[in-house]
């Protein structure tokens, strides 16, 4: 529902709680996408929900909230991608490729909410950025199963994977930024043979990443 | 030349320049950008409000001055450490360990400008990506030590060098300064890792 009126719902709520704060951060996803992270106003979300400010309210204390709640519902979509490649069929190696290669995916696919929530949000509020990089050592741990795969990767500098993820990501947030996703797909094998050289060495990690 | 609001020569106005760039980032490391205001700024500097106004169009245009100026610092810092080193391997450790320091010294300023400052969008970016290339170019110079090294991927020092800025930007971030000095081992490790054999680079950390 979007670009509802927000006087129709003043009076009666007819979804379930969930359900609507759910419409709300999708919402705000949408909102931010159209104006941006700094100029969003509640009128924009409330506009796209097609909710009165007391459904708002009853849902989020502040405009911050509904933002950093809609920031979560990004990443853990970013996770879900992530982790639905990882239980697909193959050797890890495939299946970080297959992971990278979904969250490329999805960022240009959402590139102007990924925009938004990776690199806007980050740069207009303390507790956006603390998310971003809790998700970034998410990503991180996750990378770090590679050492149980591979034995002499345990031997790796205790930062390998957070360095990897972190420096993945800005790259990426550039590209964002800057309204050039098309650019990302093709990095895609570079990034992927960046990620494995550590586990797999050169060689292996070039012929994995060109597969 | 006369300075902007009326007196003096053209050093004097890239004095003022200067003081109010100072100044900037002194403001909007304490308070944060949005809550900076260029009639702060110019007080601070010790100037008549319209001073700001001579020099710049707007706070932006000054953040993005005080920005290069921040990383032109950062840079040259890193340049000078490694021309002392004598192997390459020690030249990084020199390179992180001056990076760092400087990071120490200027935790709030480093803090604005490494994650506030994009919230002005496009012109941040570009900065941002101009200065991470000039410690690239550093970095790259470790292709010449071996022809393993030379195949890497070209986005290697690129994903090296912003992995370690997001490194010390969490730890900004956490308000965790005196953690700063422990990340340099791990960082010089990091870095070191595609072009030296893990033992060596454990070895000049230790």
């Amino acid at each position: 529902m979007t670009g509802g009126d927000p006087q129709r719902w003043t009076e009666v709520d007819p979804e379930p709680s969930g359900e609507l704060r759910e419409l709300l951060i999708a919402a705000f996803g949408k909102a931010t996408a159209e104006h941006g992270y700094a100029n969003l106003e509640i009128e924009h979300v409330l506009r796209h929900a097609g909710v009165s400010r007391a459904a708002f309210e009853a849902h989020f204390a502040s405009m911050e909230q509904g933002l950093l709640a809609a920031q979560d519902a990004f990443f853990d979509r970013l996770w879900l991608d992530v982790a639905g490649a990882c239980e697909e069929p193959g050797d890890w190696p495939v299946r970080v490729r297959g992971a990278l290669s979904a969250v490329l995916a999805s960022l240009v696919e959402a590139s102007a909410v990924a925009r938004v929530f990776a690199v806007e949000a980050a740069a207009a509020s303390l507790a956006a950025a603390e998310r971003q990089f809790a998700a970034l050592e998410r990503f991180a741990a996750l990378l770090r199963e590679g050492r149980r795969h591979y034995p002499a990767a345990a031997y790796l500098p205790e930062a390998t994977e957070r360095a990897l993820v972190g420096g993945i990501a800005s790259i990426v947030s550039g590209h964002l930024l800057m309204e050039d996703t098309e650019a990302l797909p093709l990095l895609e094998p570079q990034l992927v043979e960046l990620i494995l050289i550590p586990y797999l060495g050169e060689v292996e990690a070039r012929r994995v990443a060109r597969a | 030349m006369r300075s902007p609001h009326g007196r003096g020569s053209r050093r004097d106005s890239e004095e003022e320049r200067e003081r109010l760039v100072d100044a900037f980032t002194r403001v909007a490391a304490e308070r944060g950008y949005a809550e900076t205001e260029a009639a702060q700024v110019a007080l601070v500097a010790g100037l008549p409000p319209s001073a700001f106004d001579a020099h710049f169009s707007g706070k932006r245009q000054c953040l993005l001055a005080a920005y290069d100026r921040f990383f032109d610092r950062l840079v040259e810092e890193i340049e000078d450490a490694m021309e002392l080193g004598a192997a390459w391997p020690a030249q990084v450790k020199a390179g992180v360990g001056a990076a760092l320091g400087f990071v120490v010294e200027s935790a709030g300023p480093a803090r604005l400008f490494a994650v506030e400052a994009l919230s002005v969008g496009a012109p941040a970016v570009e900065r941002y990506d101009a200065a991470i290339q000039r410690m690239v170019g550093l970095l790259r110079l470790g292709r010449g030590r071996s022809a393993k090294a030379a195949a890497l991927p070209p986005l290697t020092e690129a994903v090296l060098v912003a992995g370690a800025v997001s490194l010390v930007t969490s730890v900004l971030l956490a308000e965790e300064q005196v953690r700063l000095v422990e990340l340099e081992p791990r960082l010089v490790e990091v870095l070191l890792l595609p072009y030296a054999d893990a033992g060596e680079a454990r070895e000049l950390v230790a």
